[in-house]
């Protein structure tokens, strides 16, 4: 579930960061939230939601007065110089959870947010910028009628209290990229994955249906691992509902979790074999057409190894099921401590 | 073709006038003794599934129909169609079946339902749940509580049995789970069905208790896929489909009623005829009564005898006759249940025809039937024995399963 204001100034009073709260109307620029505040400060941040072509998401969170260009950026990223937009405004609440015009660096601490790279403008470390005698800079605490004022150690002190290490980049920089100097931020968008909620509806996916009474569907809050969605996402393409390609479904995925589980194609594998070694080579298919195996012994068989193995599955999820339950005991009574 | 009176039956005068009865708590036939399905169709107003619907499934699923689906066991269905389109466009639904666990003892009857949600299941690879309504005995057959519990664990390992896959499938017990979300929806629709609208559907009287007038939302509540946050989160567009015998059609035409009124999609059915009684089609068979089924703990010999001794013949009274006229294939019990569990197609029509033109005798037409039960229930006995109490918790567990 997504975190409240209040939710997120307990988690950093609880953390022992210092920060000044503001309440003020809802602002949705930063030309807005500069004249909400006293003193009309000129170190308030500016928040940029960003989605790449590979559907990963990205919060860059910059002094007003950096200038972003995106398709530098989006070229060190990795992703080339029109591979990464503006997110679409339907992204801002369903991955970052919070309302248009709250973007804030502070949203990492959403778990939905999970697979989001937070990338901070290095310029908010630098004194020139932001003065080192008690300088602060504002962001909102998820909703757009506050903003908190925190020093730039307290800010990074906040990000990594919300469970992330900070990562401070020169926004304006624009190195050359070549064979020989590969994209300097590349490293950072490659160890996320796309946000369930950032995916296009494709294949196995949902799309929400319209029910004439209803409000659109709620997003699923948990995300749904790769292994489960390449399953489904590869039997209906089977049926020929191919929506374009499915970004979940790598031409390299064929072993997931799913497929490693499924009962009729090791029964197929373990009837080839059986009929290999002791029908003296012989073909599956041929055992029965040729009369050498009765049709109604071998479909017992079949039946009779399915049976065994969606046994030998079911005994061997419930071992670990109950090797989960161990775990979540274990440590909340702090046993292997 | 010999027209046989059913052993230990007499149709009287009177019963010609006799009308069919089929509701959720009883089953019986017209003045044949008989259920005319066509008829039950057209009064409860629910689709026939035609060959082309059948076919479209093959093509789907790319493997062969289950043989309950070739064979018209499986005969109506409301919006199947819509479920296919969804599966053809990827979007995602999901299979919904239960059982009411009021005794240990499950004959094959039972097994139907459920082996033809396991082909479903695996055919379009999709997430189950399936409902123990421990309650509903509590209510009805004033069963003891615990005891229904109990059964509900014990029903739960001979559905595992059948072979579900764990890693879709829930099963639950309206006792342990009803609550949070699902007893939210339970509510919605309760608000939704007047005391009017049950007496009409259901025949609740002022002396039912409140329980009994209630429960029929418990059972319609699972349709809605938000009942399991764990499976499918608040997500309302996850599509129902529901396997069941057709005596079950009143409760869900009152949930697909309900349905757009509490902004929820209407869930689809897929229905079948009634699994005949050893003594014959006179309706279902009773749990009470061992020599009506074939039971799955029935041993070797106990199948043996119930096929040889109280399967309904519809053969000739007398070898002669029999040869001369041939056997009545539509009153013939041994003959329904080949058509239920013979998988190969050949060899059940060579079956019919010999049979049916008297070349193949009753007593060889038993041993065939027996030799296919025994396998069956053997197999089914052996996959039990491997259920432990973890495999039955893990299927019970309210745990994430991000199944689409």
């Amino acid at each position: 579930m997504a975190l409240t204001k209040d939710d997120i100034i307990a988690k950093l009073k609880d953390a022992g960061i210092s920060f000044d709260i503001y309440e003020h109307p809802p602002v949705m620029t930063v030309e807005a939230q500069v004249n909400a505040l006293p003193g009309n400060p000129n170190t308030v941040l500016k928040n940029l939601f960003l989605k790449d072509k590979k559907h990963r998401c990205y919060i860059v969170t910059a002094l007003a007065s950096t200038k972003i260009d995106i398709q530098v950026l989006s070229a060190r990223l990795g992703v080339g110089k029109s591979g990464t937009r503006m997110a679409p405004e339907e992204l801002v609440t369903s991955v970052l959870q919070v309302p248009l015009g709250s973007v804030t660096p502070l949203a990492v601490a959403n778990p939905e947010a999970a697979n989001v790279v937070l990338l901070l403008d290095a310029k908010i470390l630098d004194h020139e910028y932001v003065s080192a005698d008690g300088g602060v800079v504002y962001v909102h605490p998820l909703v757009n009628t506050t903003s908190l004022a925190l020093t730039p150690g307290a800010l990074a002190a906040a990000i990594r209290a919300l469970g992330r290490e900070p990562v401070f980049v020169d926004l304006e920089a624009d190195p050359k990229i070549d064979q020989d100097n590969p994209p300097d931020l590349k490293s950072l968008a490659d160890v996320t994955q796309p946000p369930p909620m950032a995916l296009p509806v494709a294949v196995g996916a949902p799309a929400p249906a319209p029910a004439p009474a209803a409000a659109a569907p709620a997003p699923s809050p948990s995300p749904v691992p790769k292994a489960a969605q390449a399953a489904p996402a590869k039997e209906a393409k089977k049926a020929k509902a191919g929506k374009g390609t499915d970004p979940r479904v790598t031409a390299k995925a064929a072993v997931t979790t799913a497929s490693l589980a499924a009962v009729r194609p090791r029964v197929d594998e373990l009837l080839r074999a059986a009929c290999s070694a002791l029908l003296g080579g012989a073909a599956l298919e041929e055992a029965t057409s040729s009369g050498r195996v009765d049709a109604y012994a071998m479909a017992r068989l079949r039946a009779e190894m399915e049976m065994q193995l969606t046994s030998l599955k079911n005994a061997a999820y419930a071992a670990g099921y109950v090797a989960g339950k161990g775990e979540v005991v274990a440590h909340a009574e702090r046993r292997y401590v | 073709m010999a027209e046989t009176q059913p052993t230990g039956d007499t149709v009287e005068q009177e019963a010609i006038d006799q009308e069919q009865v089929v509701d959720p708590w009883s089953v019986s036939g017209g003045a044949d003794g008989r259920i005319d399905y066509n008829k039950l169709l057209e009064q409860f107003g629910c689709s026939k599934l035609t060959e082309d619907l059948v076919e479209r499934v093959e093509r789907l699923t790319g493997r062969p129909a289950h043989p309950f689906l070739k064979r018209g066991i499986f005969f109506a269905h409301r919006d199947l169609h819509e479920i296919l389109d969804c599966y053809e466009k990827g979007i995602p639904f999901y299979l919904y079946t239960g059982r009411g666990p009021s005794s240990e003892a499950l004959h094959l009857g039972h097994l139907v339902p459920f082996m033809f949600t396991k082909y479903l299941q695996d055919a379009f690879n999709v997430p189950l749940v399936i409902q123990l309504t421990d309650d509903e005995k509590s209510l009805w057959r004033g069963l003891d509580i615990d005891e229904a519990r109990r059964l509900s664990r014990e029903n739960a390992k001979d559905i595992i049995a059948c072979g579900f896959d764990a890693s879709k499938t829930f099963i639950f017990s309206d006792f342990e789970f009803v609550g949070g979300a699902f007893y939210r929806n339970i509510i919605r629709i309760q608000r939704c069905v007047t005391m009017n609208q049950v007496r009409g559907i259901f025949g609740f009287t002022q002396e039912d208790n409140i329980g009994k007038i209630a429960f029929p939302a418990v059972q319609a509540a699972p349709s809605f896929p938000d009942c399991f946050p764990h499976m499918f989160g608040q997500r309302k567009d996850v599509r129902c489909l529901i396997p069941c015998a057709i005596d079950q059609d009143p409760y869900f035409r009152m949930t697909r009623d309900v349905a757009p009124r509490i902004g929820h999609q209407k869930p689809a059915l897929i229905e079948s005829k009634f699994f005949p009684a050893l003594q014959g089609e006179s309706g279902k068979m009773s749990a009470s009564d061992t020599n009506s089924a074939i039971f799955v703990n029935d041993t070797p010999s106990q199948i043996k005898d119930k096929i040889n001794k109280y399967a309904f013949s519809g053969g000739g009274a007398t070898v002669e006759e029999h040869r001369a006229r041939g056997a009545n294939l539509a009153v013939d019990v041994p003959w329904k249940y080949l058509n239920f569990f013979i998988e190969d197609d050949a060899k059940l029509a060579t079956i019919g025809e010999e049979y049916g033109s008297g070349r193949m005798l009753t007593g060889e037409i038993k041993k065939e039937l027996i030799t296919v039960l025994t396998d069956l229930v053997s197999r089914h006995q052996r996959a039990r024995a491997q259920v432990t109490e973890d495999v039955v918790d893990a299927f019970m567990a309210v745990r994430p399963m991000p199944c689409i």
